[in-house]
């Protein structure tokens, strides 16, 4: 079964690529700001006038996410 | 009653995945410092799983709590720390306190697993229709 990307989904997922191994603030899944570090984004959010946000770490786009983790 | 999600799109170097996402409100459960992180929803995982920096934010004193090592299936077993934290998937108005290991070296965003999210949720996923539901299971 293909599942065909919408041109939306294209765009986000291509928005997303720009800030690869960073963190980043998103408000309505728009990106606001991004850091090397949390703190670091949460600042930059601030800075342009975000409190409330959400935070996600963007993986790398060249590395095929399989990660069973067990304690 | 369930919530429904869509997945996410990801381009990666071999085209477009989709991944299932959701917002998650953390918080600290001495204090109720918060913050809000997209994290993945993982049926490899045991148990919930978030960078360290996630702890460091919220205020945990991460070495304080029972120390774990983590095995990817590559990579050299990292060191994590387990606490009780608060969870609430946004959009659904439960809230639960959940265990949460913060792990150092993570290159992911949180990974919500087996104990925690999958024993408070049935979670059914339909990647025909591009989306997810989360129901909580009730006691």
């Amino acid at each position: 079964m293909e599942i065909k990307p919408t041109t939306e989904e294209l765009e986000r997922a291509k928005e997303l690529q720009r800030y690869e191994n960073k963190w980043v603030a998103l408000v309505d899944k728009q990106v606001v700001a991004s850091g090397e570090t949390m703190e670091e984004t949460a600042k930059n959010a601030e800075k342009a006038g975000y409190k409330d946000f959400i935070f996600y770490l963007v993986p790398s786009s060249s590395v095929s996410y399989a990660l069973p983790i067990w304690g | 009653m369930g919530v429904r999600f869509d997945f996410t799109p990801r381009s990666t170097y071999d085209g477009m995945k989709y991944v299932p996402l959701v917002d998650v409100l953390f918080s600290n459960v001495e204090h109720g410092k918060s913050l809000k992180i997209e994290c993945r929803i993982d049926s490899g995982a045991d148990e919930i799983i978030l960078p360290a920096e996630v702890g460091i934010m919220l205020g945990i004193t991460l070495q304080t709590g029972e120390r774990l090592e983590f095995q990817g299936f590559t990579q050299n077993p990292v060191a994590g720390y387990r606490h009780n934290v608060g969870m609430q998937i946004l959009g659904d108005a439960h809230t639960y306190t959940v265990p949460c290991s913060f792990v150092f070296g993570l290159k992911t965003t949180g990974l919500l697993g087996i104990r925690g999210l999958f024993d408070n949720y049935k979670i059914l996923f339909d990647l025909s229709k591009k989306q997810f539901e989360l129901t909580p299971i009730e006691e």
